[in-house]
């Protein structure tokens, strides 16, 4: 099991869902969004109350749900959501030896608790917050991630992190909240900043109106667009001095946005001053130097802040979120039952991570099986209404991870497993860079040709499926005699299941025409590597 | 190596050309071409520094216009080559459009519509590897990505060729694992795929397969060799270019000599909102250089005769210089350059005002290039599909067909 932090608090289960309240109001229409309009409705609940919306959408989607996850799959399912990997084979004994009617909640509170989980969650908010852009040096990533890891593991909650983010300032090393700032605002693109801060905290598309009114909510004219830009007018970061990774993020006490006037180049409006406003409200300042400090403010009290955040973690955690696309949700629609119960509590829980992925992840909703029957119509159906679980395919930090996995297999010491892969930078690289480059190309989430080709022919794979060797497939050769007990090995250090009965037969059949040599074993194992299987969380 | 379709529709080509006694031009340009490459200016090239120069003018600044092999049409200065094939190529002069985004533009410019939630809009290069179903090689983007496939099914996703130096990676199997082997792996692996899909959701598992067979398909595919451009000399490679973008038009050039449908040639650093002039000149010169090589290529090898030759970008440039010596986003007026494939060479269609303002002869929509392009490519323009959601998508909205050109 991944290890300990130290003084961790357990995630509270506090599920401040609103059975009869959740649906009613039309929350954001019409009235302007109210700071404090959330928590005040708040009431704390139970798991079961959660459970009970969900049915609820169950029934009003007219589907039956998929029967509930077996206990290996959900290990797995959960393993690559928390920690970015599939299980080890230890980890997997130890869960299914556990007598306790609650395994499920305690391996998950095991893993919430790790350094581990942290390292992971600071990674996927690196990208949330910085873009996915290859362009992002990587002392501004690895800087950003670091400084995200050591609050994930305080257990600081998402308010804090992003009051932080939005007001970094002073002389800052890379290792700190300025990443952000820096990556999207340099160059004095203060547009930018405030369209990149409202897709990111708020999951609203506001920069098509840099150019013209929103298309979409006509209440959004240009001219609130610059009202949101003032909070950043004052801004500057550049880095300190040239290639340094110490940057420099000041707020100056003069400085205005400008609407455009025709012909102005897009970064360089030259028409009337617009003061900072929040969807067109306007915004008391306390200091010339405070309006970054006045845009937390607004941003952490709007309800579309905790919204975006939950819908987004749904999102990560059943491949679609009640709302899509997760970067442009309607302000003035009203949202979901279970997703404004899940924001609730999470206001409730003072924006804690660890106890919304909790309550997420142990829900009858992340329980269902990835399969079930029915027809292709009905499957989907059930796949929609989050009755059935989809099948998502996983990120090239899982892959790497999970290959480390196989390939470590017989040590359960992190630093040791899949040490010899992780020596191979140029191949991670080219791993990273496939995986990342496919803009475009898989919209369904198939993949590419040139990912294909390389986790059928490329250098880490080959490496993964060797047979010699203390540790992966060596280790499996060396302790089963069987051919039958290595199969069942086999199979469930990838697969973290065992074989059914007609592929142990396949398999078998393969092994014997082949003579059972080792050759053979790594023929089984790069199949099973390159499946769909593996390649995804189902 | 022509696949049995391709020599059974040949075949029958021959037949009823000789049936009719003569193979004439009108005749050619009913079949459809059998391969499109297109150049994507990315970041939106200026109208004004390249297909429709206007020095001496108050929005020409400072680039200088030459003389081409067509009476009356000039080029900027830095496109010589282009100019002295000018007779072999068409230019539209008013293509009109309304993103100024670069993604929505992109969007437009290569699948034809505008970005609309809810639908994804194949891109051209799908549209046309769908007209050869049977072919061992998917569409090919060379330098950027090019569009998805959308609607049409990852099995036509376009393989992105970064690096277009050096032969295709990964395509070779793992030293030591013979064809046996590979037979075993793959037919465990098939019947994996099999077992998994069964009552699971089923899109991303299906096409997953899909790629994969896909990537297995090229591996075996003699055309593999095409990829790999250091087979080509040195006099070759000097001739198209001693940069990124000259090796992708070889690269593009020897693809399509071995029977690839469509290649989407990247040409990256267009967006010149600073020091405009500078750098569209360095552009242009290295546009010049490939695209000539290419077109010479293609025509002397006889491909340019079935070969759609495409070069257009996100959008056109704004007549005024702003104050950084740059051009902003223009999606009003736009030039496109057409060649080979029966397209009617020496023209010109459509053209801006005096001060490349305004549109003032001939506007041309996105959907009508579309139109055009699937005509000449054999895409059928007016067909329907459903979008998951339910909703009939044609494959090109409206338009006409430009007939001044076909």
């Amino acid at each position: 099991m991944p290890a300990s932090r130290p003084g961790t608090r357990r995630p509270r289960l506090v599920l401040a869902v609103l059975l009869l309240g959740a649906c009613s109001g039309p929350l954001g229409g019409g009235d302007p969004p109210l700071a404090a309009s959330v928590p005040g409705r708040a009431t704390p609940a139970t798991p079961d109350a959660l459970d009970a919306l969900v049915r609820a959408h169950w029934r009003e989607a007219g589907v039956e749900p998929a029967p509930a996850v077996d206990d290996a799959a959900f290990l797995r399912r959960a393993s690559l959501d928390l920690l970015g990997r599939i299980p080890t084979t230890t980890e997997l004994d130890a869960y299914l030896a556990d007598p306790a009617a609650d395994r499920r909640a305690r391996a998950v509170d095991r893993m919430l608790a790790s350094d581990e989980q942290a390292e992971h969650l600071a990674e996927q908010t690196t990208e949330l917050l910085l873009g996915r852009a290859l362009q992002v040096p990587p002392p501004l990533r690895d800087g950003t991630r670091a400084w995200l890891r050591e609050r994930f593991v305080a257990e600081d909650g998402w308010d804090d992190v992003a009051r932080d983010v939005l007001t970094a300032e002073g002389e800052l090393a890379a290792e700190g909240p300025a990443g952000f700032v820096l990556a999207h605002g340099r160059r004095d693109r203060t547009a930018a900043l405030a369209g990149e801060s409202a897709r990111v905290f708020l999951g609203a598309s506001i920069q098509c109106a840099q150019c013209h009114d929103h298309p979409d909510d006509p209440t959004f004219t240009q001219r609130d667009f610059y009202g949101m830009v003032a909070f950043f007018a004052r801004t500057k970061a550049r880095p300190t001095a040239k290639r340094s990774a110490t940057v420099t993020v000041v707020d100056r006490r003069r400085g205005e946005a400008r609407m455009p006037l025709a012909g102005d180049a897009p970064e360089k409006p030259t028409g009337e001053v617009v003061p900072p406003s929040w969807f067109g409200e306007p915004v008391a300042i306390d200091a010339p130097t405070g309006r970054r400090r006045a845009l937390a403010d607004a941003m952490v009290g709007d309800p579309a802040f905790a919204r975006a955040y939950v819908n987004r973690t749904w999102a990560e955690l059943f491949g679609r979120g009640w709302i899509e696309p997760v970067d442009a949700l309607p302000r003035r629609t009203p949202p979901p039952a279970v997703l404004e119960a899940l924001a609730r509590d999470f206001v409730a829980n003072d924006h804690d991570v660890d106890a919304l992925l909790r309550a997420i992840v142990l829900s009858e909703a992340y329980g269902r099986d990835s399969r079930a029957d029915g027809s292709p119509q009905s499957i989907e159906a059930r796949v929609a209404a989050f009755a059935q679980a989809a099948v998502r395919p996983v990120d090239a930090e899982a892959i790497v991870k999970s290959l480390a996995v196989v390939a470590g297999a017989g040590t359960d010491d992190p630093s040791e497993m899949g040490a010899a892969l992780r020596r191979k930078r140029g191949a991670l690289r080219e791993l990273r860079f496939t995986f990342a480059d496919d803009e475009g190309a898989s919209e369904s989430g198939s993949g590419s040709v040139p990912q294909a080709l390389l986790l059928q022919n490329g250098e880490l794979v080959q490496m993964a499926v060797r047979s010699r060797g203390q540790r992966g497939l060596g280790h499996v050769l060396a302790t089963h005699d069987d051919p039958a007990a290595r199969v069942d090995a086999l199979v469930r250090t990838v697969y973290a299941r065992p074989p059914t009965t007609a592929e142990r037969d396949r398999v078998l059949a393969l092994l014997r025409a082949r003579g059972n040599q080792p050759a053979a074993y790594e023929d089984v194992l790069a199949a099973l590597l390159s499946s769909s299987e593996f390649l995804t969380n189902h | 190596m022509p696949r049995r379709r391709d020599v059974l529709r040949w075949g029958l080509a021959a037949i009823g050309g000789a049936l009719c006694g003569g193979f004439d031009r009108s005749a050619a340009a009913t079949v459809p071409a059998r391969a499109c490459i297109v150049v994507f200016l990315h970041g939106g090239a200026s109208q004004f520094e390249t297909f429709d120069p206007k020095p001496g003018r108050p929005t020409g600044g400072p680039t200088k216009a030459i003389d081409t092999r067509v009476d009356g049409l000039r080029f900027a200065a830095d496109l010589p080559g282009l100019a002295a094939r000018a007779d072999r190529l068409a230019i539209v002069r008013s293509v009109t459009a309304k993103e100024g985004n670069h993604d929505r533009a992109r969007y437009l410019m290569r699948t034809g519509h505008p970005p609309q939630g809810g639908v994804v809009h194949p891109g051209l290069a799908a549209l046309v590897s769908e007209v050869h179903p049977d072919l061992d090689v998917p569409p090919v983007a060379i330098a950027t990505p090019g569009q998805g496939p959308g609607l049409v099914g990852p099995r036509h996703a376009s393989l992105l060729v970064r690096d277009p130096d050096g032969p295709l990676r990964n395509a070779t199997p793992p030293r030591g694992v013979d064809e046996d082997r590979r037979a075993d792996r793959t037919a465990l692996w098939r019947a994996l795929q099999d077992d998994f899909a069964t009552g699971r959701s089923a899109p991303a598992i299906a096409g997953h397969t899909d790629v994969v067979e896909r990537g297995m398909q090229l591996m075996d595919s003699p055309r593999l060799a095409a990829f790999d451009i250091s087979r080509e000399s040195t006099a070759t490679r000097t001739r198209y270019g001693d940069d990124r973008f000259g090796a992708s038009c070889l690269l593009a050039r020897r693809l399509v000599d071995a029977g690839v449908p469509f290649v989407d040639v990247g040409l990256q650093g267009w967006d010149t909102h600073e020091d405009g002039f500078a750098r569209t000149s360095a552009l242009a010169r290295t546009l010049d250089r490939g695209l000539s090589a290419l077109l010479d290529d293609l025509r002397a090898s006889g491909r340019l005769a079935d070969t759609l030759v495409v070069c257009l970008g996100d959008f056109g440039r704004t007549p005024t210089i702003n104050a950084r010596g740059g051009r902003d986003h223009f999606p009003a007026c736009s030039s496109v350059l057409l060649a080979g494939a029966g397209i009617r060479s020496g023209v010109v269609v459509g053209a801006t005002d005096p001060d490349g303002t305004a549109v003032a002869e001939r506007p041309v929509e996105v959907p009508d290039l579309f139109r055009t392009m699937a005509h000449v490519l054999g895409v059928d323009a007016d067909r329907v599909r459903m979008s998951p959601t339910g909703r009939p998508i044609t494959t090109v909205d409206g338009g006409e067909v430009l007939r001044e050109l076909v």
